[in-house]
């Protein structure tokens, strides 16, 4: 295999142990090299502009400046690395972030050794590679309100004319709370008084 | 003191007594200089100085007095308002004394009677006693007038004692003992008159005043003649009579010669009395004595009357009636109609007789009639006079009663509005008190707010340091039971290792290691996560919510429902961890207890509340057993919405599941984050 077809990586981890474990993994391997490494987001832009490699293993929790930071720095100074996001965090928040700000893949610590070399390559060829279970898609929706299971006595109490006393009474809560929920659902059903609630109970069969 | 002027008035002081002398028994005798009364006012227009003008016109009141009292009196009167302006005291005096003069010769005593009285009072407040003599000589007078003798003579008798104090007084004294004598002559006490008459005389012969001792002498001489004393009475007149030729007084003369004629006839010595008579009438057509003619006239007539001769005597009565007509001299017509009839009487012609009798008669009805108009007359005026006062004093007194109504309205209406005013400043002072009360209370109020706020605060952060405390113990007893043990686990195995010793087994001690290992860090990786998550520091609470329920919802098996409404901004670090930490909380319940299939996590930010519902099908719990037996997981709940001024509510059914709902008022986080950022 020729030397050049192995690929340039670096390893940024504020751990040397990390590094260490790393490079011990990937010391036998002929496909991939360690050109260098660093152990912050600072120094981590001087090792990418002096070696240049091709993929940079970048961990996200690092004292100073944090890995998304230098992510975001890194790949607007040198868009041709390819970086690969390395951590513990399997926070889908922590993913999209990275992904947002410049990396091509995010690889979990605690993955295997042929499962790297698998993600160095696969970022090294300009594809995205995420750890099995790592989903950068947020599932929050933001359409429709739900109405609660306890928006929905309540609605119905008013929808049997009760007082904001009687809902009370009825479901053992305290006046401000039935007009706490009185409101919730003026803002959920986009009504605004009673009888404009009724009228979207109803409408959209709500009870 | 008595300078010209004051002698000037003096002497016409005197005239007042000269006609009280001719009211005894004399004919009138006016004395007084007549006075170019022009110049000295054309003098007194001339001046400048306001004292010379005043004495001059004064001067010209008093010369005015006998031939035109009305003049001299309103010359007078204006004189009295200068003198009194100008505060010259002799001025007023002699202008009082004036005009009490004018009003005694005008016959209105009562209006004389005031002149006097204030003459009187200015004279003893301002102690002039000549004007003191004056004004009790004009009294005297004035009493005489009115019939008071008896008064008359008290007054005199006060003014002689009032001379007495004084140097030069001798002719106010001749006055007032003549006067004494002519008020006992009135009284019919003859002797009496007689003493004062001599007493006059003395002092008037000492001083050498002729006039006086001549006008005394024939007083003394009437009541000697009327007293039968016929020869002393003679001696008297004839005394007179040579004094009055002696300074040239025609008129006193021609009075003398009269009464000595009715002594001769008296004495019916007829051929001396008609010689007499002849002188009388000589004298008085020389100096046109009209009366004094007349009297001559009728005596030449009464002479033959007496001598019994009444044929003779007719003609001279006729021809002094005429004349007596002509001056309309009333009294004499009288007495000659008196003649006329006895005379005609003694003729035997009855006809006549009654007719002058008849006339006689009618003329004294006219006279007593003409009296008793005049004082009808005068009744009429002083009743018009106080009428009018009257008048005058009801419509003063009327104005005085509209004033005094006006004040009342004006003061009532000024204390009106003085209420009306203090009613307003009261009210507004209250208003402002109970404003200032009220705001007082409200701050008060406020305080107490706050200082509940901050109580409640202390409280919940009190339970919220507790909680905190407990949640340090259990991530202690987390490592120290979960990460603790797999560390112990995995040195074991890797002694095992280190030893050589291999097991040939389905799972050797090299892969065993290997998954503890995994484990461990995975445990790691929860412990440090659940102690303060990368994403919510970094990325804000939604991202941290998210992350937390995909956590929960992966090793659950949860089917999650993630609604995020209206979140634009980041709340205060603070606020965020809390909120965190409740849904935390709140879904590591779900997640022990509740063995849901279905979660909804709700966040809506709607003006100014963050809503918040966390919804799950689980086993759902009956709430007040699980108030503590949910442990510290709900209890914390609740005191960190407490801290944030939120409110909760559970609502859980069992076997339905369990909603709970929260509102947190984010303007109060906002509003703090800006304090912090201050």
């Amino acid at each position: 295999m020729n030397e050049k077809s192995r690929i340039k990586i670096a390893i940024v981890d504020d751990h040397q142990v990390v590094i260490d474990g790393i490079c011990a993994m990937l010391e036998s391997s002929d496909v991939i090299e360690v050109v260098g490494s660093a152990f912050d987001g600072k120094s981590a832009v001087d090792v990418v502009r002096i070696l240049k490699p091709e993929v940079l293993l970048m961990d996200i929790n690092m004292p100073d400046m944090n890995g998304i930071e230098a992510t975001r720095i890194i790949c607007r100074q040198h868009p041709e690395v390819k970086i690969l996001m390395l951590s513990m965090l399997k926070e889908q928040s922590m993913v999209r972030k990275a992904l947002e700000y410049g990396a091509l893949g995010y690889i979990l610590k605690n993955e295997g050794k042929e499962t790297l070399i698998e993600a160095i390559q696969c970022v090294a060829r300009g594809d995205k590679y995420l750890s099995e279970g790592i989903s950068p898609e947020s599932q929050i929706t933001d359409g429709k309100p739900k109405i609660s299971r306890r928006e929905k006595q309540v609605l119905q109490l008013i929808v049997n004319e009760f007082t904001a006393k009687e809902i009370a009474e009825e479901l053992f809560i305290s006046v401000n709370t039935v007009d706490a929920h009185r409101k919730n659902l003026l803002m959920k059903l986009d009504a605004r008084n009673t009888a404009g609630l009724v009228r979207m109970a109803l409408q959209q069969k709500l009870i | 003191m008595p300078t010209d002027q004051d002698l000037s008035i003096f002497l016409q002081t005197r005239s007042g007594l000269k006609t009280l002398i001719t009211l005894a028994g004399f004919f009138p005798i006016l004395l007084f200089a007549q006075p170019d009364i022009d110049s000295l006012i054309f003098k007194s227009q001339q001046t400048t100085d306001d004292t010379l003008r005043n004495y001059l016109m004064t001067v010209v009141g008093e010369r005015l007095l006998y031939t035109d009292p009305r003049r001299s009196a309103a010359i007078n009167r204006e004189s009295l308002q200068d003198s009194r302006k100008i505060r010259y005291q002799n001025g007023i005096a002699r202008n009082l004394t004036n005009l009490s003069a004018t009003f005694i010769l005008r016959g209105v005593y009562d209006s004389a009677s005031l002149y006097v009285d204030t003459l009187m009072a200015f004279a003893e407040s301002e102690d002039l006693p000549w004007f003191r003599i004056r004004a009790l000589n004009r009294r005297a007078v004035i009493q005489y007038y009115q019939g008071l003798f008896l008064d008359g003579i008290e007054t005199n008798l006060e003014l002689l004692a009032l001379a007495e104090q004084l140097k030069g007084t001798e002719q106010n004294k001749i006055n007032a003992l003549n006067n004494i004598g002519i008020n006992y002559e009135k009284l019919l006490e003859y002797d009496k008159a007689t003493e004062y008459y001599l007493k006059a005389l003395d002092i008037a012969s000492t001083l050498g005043n002729k006039y006086n001792q001549a006008a005394i002498s024939g007083n003394l001489g009437v009541i000697y003649k009327n007293s039968g004393r016929l020869q002393e009475a003679e001696e008297l007149i004839r005394e007179s009579i040579s004094l009055a030729e002696e300074i040239n007084h025609q008129s006193l003369l021609v009075d003398e010669l009269i009464n000595l004629t009715d002594i001769y006839l008296q004495q019916k010595n007829f051929r001396l009395a008609r010689q007499t008579n002849e002188r009388t009438l000589q004298v008085a057509e020389n100096v046109e004595d009209n009366n004094g003619i007349i009297k001559a006239i009728f005596q030449t007539g009464f002479i033959s009357y007496s001598q019994g001769d009444f044929r003779q005597a007719i003609p001279s009565f006729l021809e002094s009636e005429r004349r007596a007509r002509e001056k309309d001299d009333r009294e004499e017509l009288v007495n000659i109609y008196e003649h006329l009839h006895l005379t005609y009487e003694h003729l035997d012609q009855h006809d006549r007789a009654y007719e002058y009798l008849s006339r006689q008669t009618a003329l004294k009805d006219s006279i007593f009639d003409q009296e008793k108009t005049a004082e009808l007359d005068r009744l009429e005026m002083a009743y018009q006079v106080a009428e009018k006062d009257k008048e005058i004093l009801a419509q003063e007194l009327e104005i005085i009663k509209r004033t005094r109504q006006r004040n009342i309205l004006i003061a009532a209406a000024m204390i009106i509005i003085l209420f009306g005013l203090l009613v307003y400043f009261f009210l507004r002072k209250i208003i402002r008190n109970t404003r200032e009360i009220a705001r007082q209370k409200e701050m008060l109020q406020d305080q107490q707010i706050k200082q509940l706020v901050n109580e409640k605060k202390i409280i919940t952060l009190d339970a919220m340091l507790l909680g905190q405390e407990e949640e340090r113990k259990r991530i202690a007893a987390d490592l120290h039971d979960s990460l603790g043990s797999l560390m112990a686990t995995i040195k074991g195995h890797f002694s095992l290792l280190a030893e050589g010793n291999f097991e040939p087994s389905k799972e050797n001690n090299y892969q065993k290691t290997d998954r503890l290992i995994n484990q461990a860090s995975n445990e790691v990786r929860r412990i440090s996560h659940n102690m303060m998550p990368q994403a919510l520091v970094n990325h804000g609470l939604i991202d941290a919510l998210e992350d937390l329920a995909r956590n929960h919802a992966e090793s659950s098996n949860w089917q999650l429902d993630l609604q995020v409404i209206g979140m634009k901004t980041r709340l205060p670090e603070k606020y965020e961890i809390m909120i965190f930490r409740i849904v935390q909380e709140l879904f590591a319940n779900i997640s022990r207890h509740a063995a849901a299939s279905k979660v909804l996590l709700q966040v809506i930010q709607k003006d100014e509340i963050l809503h918040l519902t966390i919804e799950d099908d689980g086993r759902g719990f009956i709430q007040h057993q699980n108030g503590n037996g949910t442990g510290l997981g709900l209890d914390s709940v609740r005191d960190r919405v407490a801290y944030l001024q939120g409110e909760i509510d559970f609502d859980s059914v069992p076997g339905e599941g369990t909603t709970i709902s929260i509102n947190i008022p984010v303007i109060n986080l906002i509003s703090e984050m800006e304090t912090h950022h201050e």
